[in-house]
């Protein structure tokens, strides 16, 4: 318990019990007294031990040198920075898909004006341009055969295929 | 402590001076906490070592709101001085060190001649700590020697406050019963 005192390591209840202890009997100060100083004497000698120790020559800020290396510094852009960032980017890909819709448009069919609603959707090719490996004499063009458009989706089904009823007997 | 934090600032602004005054100011504390932790000089300097090198490369790690920077090396001594405990457990004796009389006995135990050179009482002191369990001898070294408060114990050890304060309360009865009361009179008289 006077250990416990002496190292601050008693609950606040049972600090004031020792101390009421050590009011009321000099037997128990005196006991006290003694653990100090011998708290005391290990304390200086043990200072004294380590402080007296030689630190070795050969340790050196040069010896560790070469295993250091400049910290890197983790630098944080501030908030507007980052949304200018953002924003940028952002733009860029808007302008991006704008250009990619416009290449798009310029390589690729064009959906036909007379498609309805409700009818079904032709999409005609654009004539691809067809180098003809062929000789040709000079002055004289060659002739480049003009492909047929080719429909895409279902195939039309003729109104003649479609049964009529005649009557109802 | 200011200036501490200005030289941990220039050191993270890549300068080097400022590294080498870090170096400078703590090299001599950490060895001998090494030292008091290991009782073995190549071993306390290796650690030391170490440490320091630890803790300048990742000083961005540091928080000084945290804890004081020697706390916070110190608590990288002690994390090294376990480490080197733990391997040394299970390292073998080697058998030239035996043929040239080094055995595996501490390293720091007195010759015959340093005995007539040093203190009687402080061979006491120092083989009654040398003798601590290892978690002791940190709990007595760090509030003994390097004068921590039992809170920076607590960060340093890895520990409850009430352990710490355990600990060296422990640790300073361990020490008591291993002098004998010729030398606590030795002692008494030295002091009077």
């Amino acid at each position: 318990m006077l250990t416990a005192y002496l190292h601050d390591a008693l609950t606040a209840e049972d600090k004031q019990r020792v101390e009421a202890w050590l009011r009321d009997e000099p037997s128990v100060r005196a006991q006290l007294s003694d653990l100090r100083q011998t708290q005391l004497w290990i304390k200086r000698d043990l200072r004294t031990h380590l402080d007296t120790q030689d630190v070795p020559s050969s340790m050196t800020f040069d010896a560790i040198a070469s295993r250091l290396h400049t910290p890197r510094k983790r630098v944080k852009p501030n908030l507007r920075t980052r949304w200018v960032a953002n924003f940028a980017g952002l733009a860029a890909l808007f302008f991006l898909s704008f250009a990619l819709i416009y290449s798009m448009g310029d390589i690729g069919g064009t959906i036909d004006p007379q498609n309805q609603p409700g009818s079904a959707l032709v999409i005609t090719a654009t004539p691809a341009i067809v180098e003809a490996d062929v000789d040709v004499p000079i002055g004289d063009s060659p002739t480049i055969p003009t492909p047929t458009p080719t429909p895409l989706g279902p195939t039309p089904i003729p109104n003649s295929s479609i049964p009529t009823r005649t009557s109802d007997s | 402590m200011n200036d501490i934090i200005r030289l941990i600032d220039l050191w993270k602004d890549g300068d080097q001076a400022a590294a080498r005054s870090l170096y400078d100011l703590h090299r001599n504390r950490c060895f001998r906490l090494a030292y008091g932790l290991l009782g073995n000089e190549q071993d306390a300097e290796e650690v030391a070592q170490d440490a320091l090198t630890y803790a300048l490369v990742n000083i961005a790690k540091y928080d000084s709101s945290r804890a004081q920077f020697s706390t916070w090396l110190h608590t990288i001594v002690v994390s090294r001085v376990r480490d080197r405990q733990r391997r040394k457990r299970f390292d073998l004796v080697s058998l030239a060190s035996w043929m040239q009389g080094g055995g595996d006995s501490p390293s720091n135990a007195p010759t015959p001649e340093q005995v007539s050179e040093l203190h009687y009482r402080q061979i006491a002191v120092q083989t009654a700590v040398n003798n601590l369990v290892p978690q002791l001898k940190e709990a007595i070294v760090l509030r003994y020697w390097a004068g921590h408060s039992f809170r920076e114990m607590a960060e340093i050890i890895n520990c409850p406050i009430g352990t710490a304060q355990s600990r060296v309360r422990r640790g300073f009865e361990k020490l008591r019963s291993e002098l004998t009361p010729a030398q606590l009179t030795e002692l008494s008289r030295e002091n009077a």
